[in-house]
This record gives structure tokens, C-alpha cells and sequence, in this order.
């Protein structure tokens, strides 16, 4: 049987951290306020805080707080391709998954599927991908700035990508980064695989299963398969 | 065809009827309101049972008990559904149509929600007619009658009761105080029907060979805010406001897939200024109309 895997997009495929970083930056740099050095911003994303809770240790005043948002939404938006990194070893990782039948698609709450396909390109990545998957698809508008929300965006593209595979006998096994992409794949009812290399607070789950490295992937997949 | 209704003076009802009218259909409504001698519609049932006078192709039963708190819930939705199919099976009356609710879905899993998502009733009313449903798929398996049950998503209409979002945003609307509840997962996101398609939609379902479980709803999502939005723009000088909640909202939208290639349906309205406007300006007309109405009786006392 194939397997069908799918990748979470951020800080699974690439590295968000230094994107993270100078969206705090430039737009306090721009307001006259203090920012977190790379290393507190790393602790205060490892304790799951939003970049709302973070601001509010810098600046008290809540004008200069939402100044302080917008800017960072535009920022992100306009200069995401310019700061973003593939993580190490993906692209050999991809080719190799792809040689032993594997077919490899991208899941993601991310709504700019053009920055998205444009970092791919960049990286060479767009012809390794048969699919990327954005809440464009689901042809609704929902936020997904907040938690719940994207539990039930992904959860949403996950049900789209395995019906439209309904009939191919296909295997799907997922890979995320976050708590939110544990929920989506067991509501989803489809394997998950936790990339522990992350940004983000680790889960708290008993029996995931995890890798620490892309390297670790086409091994533990085909133990999967054997 | 020959049609025999419960629910006729209901909401949905009360638009169906002349719809299916103007389609040269005949419908007998079994309503309660129209029963003599207080009699309610179970008792009109067990009389009729055994001597039904017309010969019918499709019940159709809209007829509900919406008050959650209420005693009569189980025996109107439950019990009802029950009688009413074996009504069928006494009177070789082939056809059910069951109007249910996207209720039975309970919380929202994934979006658009199709008809193989979980069933997780949470009021009285979701659960009974999720039981109602159950009913219908034991008789279908059963029995020769062919059943339809149709998951209506949130109805919206002119004549509609003010507790429902349309009339309510209108009536805030005209007081100047359109507030819309923000919840920690944004806006409420709402899959709205207009009744003239649910009546169309449940036309096709009379005429269609198919049998099943169906979604009964447009499968465009809207915004409370959005709707608000628009509601506003029709009263000068109004302005929405947000008044944000810490709890958290269920979003839905409903898979149409199923019922447009199984029935053929699709729904054809869109909630937007040409369709609520005029609905807003008759609201208007009968309000007035009220007024003059109580002023003239308050100069007679």
C-alpha cells in the first residue's frame, strides 16, 4: 500500500524561528520599544505564549500593543520568503521518501498559498510536493490565529485530503509539530508522527511517536511499513 | 402527487404549503392547530389509523417540539415519528420525509460537515431527533417505505420568529444597538437556508427515487459579523458593535455534496441586501402598521 504523508508546513518543513525573531524586531525597532533576544523569544515559544503575550512583557500600553501587531502582521506577510530556512537535510529526506513510493503532500493553516509555493520554489521543493493543502481549499473564512480554530482547519484539510484519496488504498500518516496537528490527526483518525524539533512547547502525550531529526523519517516509515 | 403534512403551521410549513400549491400539488396539512375538540395530533393518528379516507404518496413530517425543557419534546419527536411511519405502513403510504436538523451533529469536527461526521446531540431537542432519525432508518430497513431524512441547517425567512439571528439583528438593527458576540474563536461562522429553499429542497426529495440521510443547507458559510454588516447599512447612522466573549463558538457549514447529486438540489438564495432588505422594509411596514393600529385603539378607551 502507498503511503500518503503528509508535512505540517511551519516549523515542520521550515524553520520559523529567525521569521519569528525579526517580526518582533523591526516593527518594536520602528515603535522605539525593547524586544526579546533570540534566546527568551525561543523560552517564551517553548512555554506555548502568543506573540500578543509576549509583547505585553515589553510594553504595557495596549495602543502600542496592537500598533505593535498590525505592523508584525504586515511585516510577516510582506517579508515571510525572505527570512524563512528549510530544515536541515529535508530535501534529501523528501527525494528519499519519494523513491520508496511514498507521495508527499502539505497541510497547513498558513492562508498565503503563493508565499508558500514561492519558498518552494526558491528551495526546490515545489516538484517533490503532489499537493499543498491551505485553508484556501476549504473555501471558508475562518481565523486561525486562535487555537481551536486551527484544530479544526487542519482537521478540516485532513478530511478533504483523505476523502479526495478515498478510493487509492492509501496509508496517510501525518507530520506535525504541535499539540494542534496531534488533535487534527487523531480526530482524523490517521497516524501521527510528532517532529519534536520544534519551536513549539512539547505535548505532554503518552505512546507518540516522535522524531528529533528529518533524517530519522524514511527509516521510521518503513519500520511502519514492514 | 398527494401530500399529507405534519407541521403545516410552522415556520417551514406555513411556506410549503402554497409553494407546493403553486406546483399543483395537493397537500392535507395533520396539523394541531387545525384539529377540533383540543384533540392533539397523536390522538388525531390512532383515530385515523385504521381508516384514512385519501390515499397519499408522501408524508412529509415537519411537525417539532422545540421548547428543550419541554415534557412533550420526546413524545412529539419521538413518538410522533414513530406513529406516523407505521401511519404509513397501514395506509401504503410509500414516501417519508423527515425534516431533522443539523443539531444531531453537536460539536464541529471538521468543515464542511458532511453527513458521515460524528453524532453528538447535545440539547433535549438535538437528541430527540437524532433518536427520531434512528427510528427512520430501523423502519427504512424494515419496511417498503421509502425514507428520506433531511438535516435542515438554520432556517431564515420573512415571518420568522424574533428569537432567530435574522429578525433579532433587525430588531437591534431599528434600536440602533446591532451587537455582535466576538467568542475567543472569532465570529460565529453559520451555514443559513432560506425557506423557499427548503422548500424546494424538500420538493426533490418527494419526487427523488433515492433514499438516505441528506444536508439540508445552502453549504456557504456567512459571519454573524458579516450578516450584521449588511443589516446595518439598511438603518441610518447604525453601526455594529462587538462585544467580545470568552467562551468559544461552534462554526458550521454543512457538505452539500450528497444532496445536489443524489436529489439535485442546490440552494439558489443568498442571505444579502437583495434578499433581507425587502424583508427588513415589510418589518418596517408592520411595525408602523401596529403602532397606528394601537394608537387608534388607545383614542377608542
Amino acid at each position: 500500500m502507498k503511503n500518503l504523508i503528509i508535512f505540517d508546513f511551519d516549523d515542520t518543513i521550515v524553520d520559523n524561528s529567525k521569521l519569528d525573531y525579526m517580526g518582533f524586531k523591526i516593527p518594536c525597532q520602528e515603535l522605539g520599544i525593547k524586544f526579546p533576544s533570540k534566546l527568551k523569544l525561543k523560552m517564551y515559544r517553548k512555554k506555548g505564549l502568543t506573540a500578543r503575550e509576549i509583547i505585553k512583557f515589553f510594553s504595557n500600553n495596549q495602543k502600542t500593543t496592537m500598533e505593535f501587531l498590525t505592523l508584525r502582521k504586515i511585516f510577516l506577510k510582506k517579508k515571510s520568503s525572505n527570512y524563512l530556512t528549510v530544515k536541515p537535510f529535508s530535501n534529501l529526506v523528501f527525494q528519499k521518501l519519494i523513491k520508496s513510493n511514498n507521495e508527499l503532500v502539505i497541510c497547513t493553516v498558513n492562508n498565503n498559498p503563493k508565499i508558500l509555493k514561492n519558498f518552494l520554489k526558491i528551495n526546490n521543493l515545489n516538484q517533490l510536493f503532489k499537493k499543498i493543502f491551505t485553508i484556501k481549499d476549504l473555501n471558508i473564512i475562518l481565523e486561525n490565529n486562535n487555537y481551536s480554530n486551527r484544530i479544526l482547519i487542519k482537521t478540516s484539510l485532513l478530511r478533504l485530503i483523505t476523502k479526495n484519496s478515498k478510493n487509492q488504498n492509501k496509508n496517510f500518516i501525518f507530520i506535525g509539530n504541535s499539540l494542534e496537528d496531534y488533535f487534527a490527526a487523531k480526530k482524523s483518525k490517521i497516524k501521527f508522527i510528532y517532529f519534536q524539533n520544534s519551536y513549539l512547547p512539547n505535548p505532554k502525550i503518552n505512546n507518540l511517536i516522535k522524531i528529533t531529526k528529518m533524517k530519522q523519517l524514511p527509516n521510521l516509515i518503513k519500520g511502519e511499513k514492514n | 402527487m398527494r401530500i399529507l403534512l405534519t407541521g403545516g403551521t410552522g415556520f417551514i410549513g406555513k411556506n410549503l404549503i402554497p409553494y407546493l400549491n403553486s406546483k399543483h400539488i395537493s397537500v392535507d396539512n395533520l396539523s394541531r392547530e387545525i384539529l377540533k375538540n383540543d384533540k392533539k395530533l397523536d390522538d388525531f393518528i390512532k383515530l385515523k389509523q385504521s381508516k384514512m379516507k385519501q390515499n397519499y404518496d408522501v408524508l412529509i413530517h415537519l411537525a417539532t417540539e422545540l421548547d428543550n425543557s419541554s415534557k412533550k419534546l420526546t413524545t412529539t419527536n419521538v413518538s410522533l415519528t414513530k406513529k406516523l411511519l407505521k401511519l404509513c405502513e397501514k395506509n401504503k403510504i410509500n414516501k417519508f420525509i423527515f425534516a431533522s436538523s443539523h443539531l444531531v451533529y453537536g460539536k464541529t469536527n471538521y468543515l464542511p460537515i458532511d453527513e458521515e461526521h460524528s453524532k453528538k446531540p447535545k440539547m433535549n431537542y438535538d437528541k430527540s431527533k437524532f433518536i427520531a432519525e434512528k427510528i427512520c432508518k430501523s423502519f427504512s430497513k424494515d419496511s417498503n417505505i421509502q425514507i428520506i431524512v433531511l438535516r435542515i441547517s438554520s432556517v431564515y425567512g420573512f415571518g420568522q420568529n424574533e428569537k432567530y439571528v435574522i429578525p433579532r439583528m433587525f430588531k437591534n438593527a431599528l434600536s440602533q444597538k446591532l451587537i455582535v458576540h466576538k467568542y475567543s474563536n472569532g465570529f460565529q461562522l453559520m451555514d443559513l437556508i432560506h425557506v423557499d429553499d427548503v422548500s424546494r429542497g424538500i420538493l426533490k426529495s418527494c419526487k427523488s427515487k433515492k433514499i438516505g440521510i441528506y444536508n439540508l443547507s445552502s453549504g456557504n458559510g456567512i459571519t454573524s459579523f458579516d450578516l450584521a454588516k449588511i443589516i446595518s447599512k439598511f438603518v441610518k447612522g447604525c453601526k455594529v458593535s462587538i462585544e467580545n466573549k470568552k467562551e468559544e463558538t461552534n462554526h458550521f457549514i454543512y457538505d452539500t455534496t450528497k444532496i445536489q447529486q443524489e436529489i439535485n438540489f442546490t440552494a439558489k438564495i443568498k442571505p444579502d441586501s437583495k434578499i433581507l432588505k425587502p424583508w427588513f422594509k415589510k418589518i418596517i411596514e408592520l411595525e408602523k402598521l401596529n403602532d397606528s393600529r394601537n394608537l387608534n385603539n388607545k383614542r377608542k378607551h
